[in-house]
């Protein structure tokens, strides 16, 4: 009788130590899967916010607001017109609601800008909406998580006299196909 | 004292013990194969589309917008800057110039350099410089002159490291004909 405890004993042990290991490997099992979820989901909200800035340089690119336009033929490839960058610069400080209003549904959270590498060196912010929170004290922070930028070189051109945002006069041509690039930083 | 019982399978007489044995391997090898095929998803996994996009749209846009730029040009003995654009006017000259037996005069010696290729070559390897370079895109800009069956290198601006790197996109061929020389080709690849 007792040697018959003994081994059901050693029985229920062993399955004890069984069913132990079953739900060890069902623990490790649930954190590899939990772990792999999560990384799945940042890689497709890093995905999503890629195609979002992709997106955005694309309106960019064809915006009619900067795009060089040549009477009523079709608008020239990987160009962009400074005379309308800094007329649509020049607007939207005199309106700015026309940001709120009309841009912010074009590009959302976005700053874009336009940087002239040759003649000269410059840079033109066309378009600066950053997503920021508010404190209690009303002081601002950054609220966002990520930030893409993606980068297109362009052709610069400029039929005006190349003046700049602060009147400084870059060069003296009268027509001048510059080199630079558009930068497009989204934020999430 | 346990018995198992035993079963003829297949003319074989096989215990219970063995079967459950059998079992627990067979859950074995197929908890095995589910890690190893997890495994090789992750390995395997594609380079994104968008990835790719960007880096042939980049270098379509970053070629275009070479091939419109206008260099600024001082020749020898004269004060007024000119300005020229690379496709039309430079390429062109250099192609004349680089053609065998041309006699190599170049009409834009600009900036101090002997002729148009060296003054395009130093150029784009400062324009590429300070917008791919800056970006850590390697990078090589070539144009060559396709004449029948033999090519002449005209231009050559390499970042160097693009040589062994499979993520490479090109922006395409950018072709023009130079009369009396023949058609010059021109094309950037960027890889990462």
């Amino acid at each position: 009788m007792k040697k018959m405890n003994k081994k059901a004993q050693m029985q229920m042990l062993e399955t004890i130590g069984v069913i132990f290991i079953f739900f060890v490997l069902i623990l490790f099992g649930s954190i590899f899967y939990f772990k792999f979820q999560e990384i799945s989901f940042q890689n497709k909200q890093e995905e999503l916010l890629a195609q979002s800035a992709m997106d955005t340089t694309l309106v960019t690119l064809f915006l009619p607001e900067i795009q060089c336009s040549r009477g009523d033929s079709e608008a020239e490839d990987n160009c962009i017109d400074l005379g309308k960058v800094r007329a649509l610069q020049q607007v939207l400080k005199e309106n700015p609601k026309y940001l709120t209003d009309y841009y912010f549904n074009l590009f959302s959270y976005a700053n874009i800008s336009v940087t002239m590498v040759h003649p000269v060196e410059h840079s033109w912010t066309i378009y600066e909406f950053e997503k920021v929170g508010v404190y209690d004290n009303g002081s601002e922070y950054s609220a966002w998580d990520r930030k893409e930028a993606t980068y297109f070189v362009v052709t610069l051109r400029d039929e005006l006299k190349g003046i700049g945002e602060n009147n400084e006069e870059f060069y003296n041509k009268e027509i001048v196909y510059g080199f630079g690039y558009l930068t497009v930083e989204v934020f999430s | 004292m346990l018995t198992y019982k035993t079963k003829l399978i297949f003319g074989y007489k096989i215990s219970k013990k063995a079967q459950a044995e059998m079992i627990g391997l067979v859950v074995i090898v197929i908890m095995i194969t589910l890690g190893m095929l997890f495994l090789a998803k992750f390995a395997l996994q594609e380079e994104p589309a968008k990835k790719i996009f960007t880096r042939k749209g980049l270098a379509y846009s970053t070629m275009s917008a070479v091939m419109k730029t206008e260099l600024e040009c001082i020749e020898p003995f004269d004060v007024d800057t000119q300005e020229l654009e690379v496709q039309d006017i430079l390429l062109e000259d250099c192609a004349k110039y680089k053609k065998p037996n041309s006699g190599g005069s170049s009409d834009y010696p600009c900036n101090g350099y002997s002729n148009s290729c060296d003054f395009l070559e130093a150029e784009l390897t400062e324009l590429l410089s300070k917008t791919l370079g800056v970006w850590q895109k390697d990078y090589v800009f070539s144009s060559i002159i396709v004449d029948g069956t033999t090519e002449k290198e005209l231009v050559l601006v390499d970042s160097g490291g693009c040589g062994y790197s499979s993520e490479r996109d090109s922006s395409g061929l950018f072709p023009i004909y130079v009369s009396d020389v023949g058609l010059v080709e021109s094309v950037l690849y960027i890889c990462e």
